[in-house]
This record gives structure tokens, sequence and C-alpha cells, in this order.
């Protein structure tokens, strides 16, 4: 055995002890071997002095009054571990089944969303032209005649009003639309997972008196395994059936887009008729 | 020489070496080597063990070659267990002796 494959070994089937001993212990045995090595030996008889290397770790392990077996104990650790992951794996395989499906019902809706607010703002768009053909000819009766302006805009603006009111209430239409679908979309779901639930908590209760029944010796023994089966199968369902509720992030972006298109459009309506309106107050 | 005994007395070898003097790992192999032939491995653990029950006190010192030696010290409590030990080992050699000589008598 070289000096490296035996530090190794020791190091590793020590790792319980101390770093700071454990290079303390290893140190000291590199100078003995150094020593003897002074002497004329070579490395692997050296090392061989040292004799079973797993009697070695024993004797160490005991100065320390750790159990020789902490190895074994360990590696029986590894296998539960190993099988806690496989569990957790499982169920992040699961959740993640559950987040792309919900992200995919999202993005549906969104696409939904946004053409509604496409169409919307088509609708607006006509309106906008309009709104520059009056402001232009605003400029030119201005130009012209300053007395009989003020009667002969008026029209238009009640125009502009019930083009920008009449953007609003589209807009207003679709996000309440939005909105009614998605709270019959979540209480559809939440409803099935409701009735699911109640069926699981039923199979349940049945489960534990067929149990109670197998116990006193009635022929219940595929009753109660079709209906341990069915509790769980169930319960499983209902927790998948809630995770396809959409809460907050579908919210969210409706009253963002809401919010921006809102401002923006307002801005734009309300600032070019006004300004008008002010324009032909102050002249 | 029996396995079992060696191990037995080479708690008693090891503490009244040190006991003389203050000694370092390599040294202590070697002074313990002269009387039974043991395997280093069995040793440094004894070393270790010692020292973490508090019958030896190590502290590291420059030395002319090489890297500082970590030299073995025995404590009041050392000196206190290596008097029992002893105590113990020779009433054991006694009986042992005693047996011996009357058995081989017969």
């Amino acid at each position: 055995m070289k000096k490296e494959e035996f530090f190794n070994i020791l190091s590793k089937r020590l790792s319980v002890i101390e770093e700071n001993e454990l290079n303390d212990i290893l140190s000291e045995y590199k100078q003995h071997i150094e020593f003897k090595m002074q002497s004329g030996v070579d490395e692997e008889t050296a090392i061989a002095d040292f004799g079973n290397i797993d009697r070695l770790v024993e004797d160490i392990l005991s100065a320390y009054h750790v159990r020789n077996d902490y190895d074994n104990k360990k590696s029986k650790n590894f296998y539960s571990e190993k099988s806690k992951n496989i569990f957790d794996n499982f169920m992040i395989g699961v959740k993640s089944i559950c987040k792309n499906i919900s992200m995919y019902i999202n993005s549906l809706l969104k696409v939904v969303v946004n053409f509604s607010k496409k169409l919307t703002n088509k609708i607006l768009s006509i309106f906008n032209k309009d709104t520059d053909k009056n402001i232009q000819n605003c400029d030119k009766e201005n130009d012209l005649k300053k007395s009989t302006s003020t009667s002969k805009t008026k029209p238009n603006s009640i125009f502009f009003k019930i083009g920008s009111k009449l953007n609003r209430l589209f807009h207003f239409m679709g996000v309440a639309i939005m909105r009614t679908l998605l709270l019959f979309y979540n209480i559809f779901v939440d409803l099935v997972g409701f009735i699911t639930g109640i069926f699981a908590l039923i199979s349940i209760l049945l489960f534990g008196t067929s149990l109670v029944l197998l116990f006193q010796n009635f022929p219940f023994v595929g009753v109660s395994i079709v209906l341990l089966g069915l509790s769980m199968t169930l319960t499983a369902l209902t927790l998948l059936i809630f995770t396809f509720a959409i809460k907050k992030i579908e919210q969210n972006d409706i009253q963002e887009s809401t919010n921006n298109s809102e401002t923006s459009e307002n801005n734009e309506f309300y600032g070019t008729t006004e300004n008008v309106q002010e324009e032909i107050k102050n002249a | 020489m029996n396995a079992q005994f060696k191990k037995g007395v080479l708690e008693l070898i090891v503490l009244v070496s040190v006991k003389k003097k203050d000694m370092y790992g390599y040294e202590l192999v070697e002074e313990v080597s002269k009387v039974i032939d043991v395997n280093e491995g069995t040793i440094y653990p004894l070393l270790k063990r010692l020292t973490n029950d508090h019958y030896f006190e190590t502290y590291l010192k420059e030395s002319t070659e090489g890297p500082p030696r970590k030299y073995y010290h025995i404590t009041a409590a050392g000196i206190m267990y290596t008097q029992d030990l002893t105590k113990e080992w020779t009433e054991f050699y006694k009986k042992v002796e005693d047996f011996l000589l009357r058995n081989e008598g017969n």
C-alpha cells in the first residue's frame, strides 16, 4: 500500500473525528513513516508495519470511545436517505407537472386577455383618427373664426367624451368577462375538489369501518383493500385538483394590464380633449 | 508472544517509559519494541487514548531535522494510574508465579 492510499483510507474512515484531531493523528503517522524510511525501510513495508488497517481504525476509534461499527451504521442510514430522496423527487415531479398544467392554462387565459385588448385597441384607434381630424378642424376654425368656435366644438367634445367612455366601457367589459370566467373556473375547480374530497373522506370512513369488521372475522379483506386504495387515490386527486386553481398570478396580470392601459389611454384621450377645450376657452 | 498478554502489558510499558522521560511517538515505539515485539498500529491509538483520558499531555518541540516532534509527558493522574497498574501487575504476576511454582512442584 502506498502512502496516499493509506492516508486516504484513514481520513475517510476516521471522518467522525474532529478535523484538528484527525490532522494531528495523520501528521504523527506521516512522521513515523518518514522516520522509518530514514532508517532504511521502504514506504510499503513501513506502512505494512502498522498491521491491518481495519484493526488500526478500530483502535483509533476506541481511543475516542466511538463505536467501531460506526461505519456500518452510516451505510445503513445511507439507504434510508436514498429512499427518502426518491420519494422527495417523486413529489417534486408531481408538483412540477401540476405547475406546468396551471401555467398552460394561465398562458391560454393571457392569450384571450391579449386578444380582447387588441380588439378594444382597434376600436379605439378608429376613435383616435376621428379625434385627430377634429383637432385639425378645431385649429382651422380657430384661425378662421374666434367667436363661433366655441359653439361649433361643443358637439365634437361630446363626441370625444362618448368615445372615451365607450373605450373605458369596452375595457371594463373585457376585464369583467375575464374576471367572471376566472371566478367560474375557480368555482368549478374548487367544487370538483370539494366533491372528490368528500368522497375521499367517505371512503376513509368506510375503510375504517370495514377494518373494524375485518378484525371481527368478517370476509371484508377485499373490500377494505379496495377502500384503502380508493381513499388514497381520492385524497391524492383532491390535492391535485386544488393545485389547478389559479389564484394570484392571473389576477395580478389583469390588474397590471388594466392599470397600464387605463392610465396610458386616459392620458391620451383626456389630455388631448382637455387641451383642446382649454385652448378654445383661452381663445 | 501471546497477543492478549501483549495488549495488557503494553499500556504499562508505555506509561512507565513516558514517566521516566518525555518521548515522541517514534522514540516510544522503538523503546517499547526493545521489550515486546509490537506493531506500530497499536501504540499510536494507545497514546491517543491515554492522552484523551488525561494521563498524558502533549507538546511540540522543534527538532534539528524535519518538522517539530510531538512529545508525550505524563500527568499527575498518569503517575497515579501507573502506580495502580504496577501494583495490579505485580500482584497478578505473583499469583500466577505462585500458582505455576506450586503446580510444577507436584
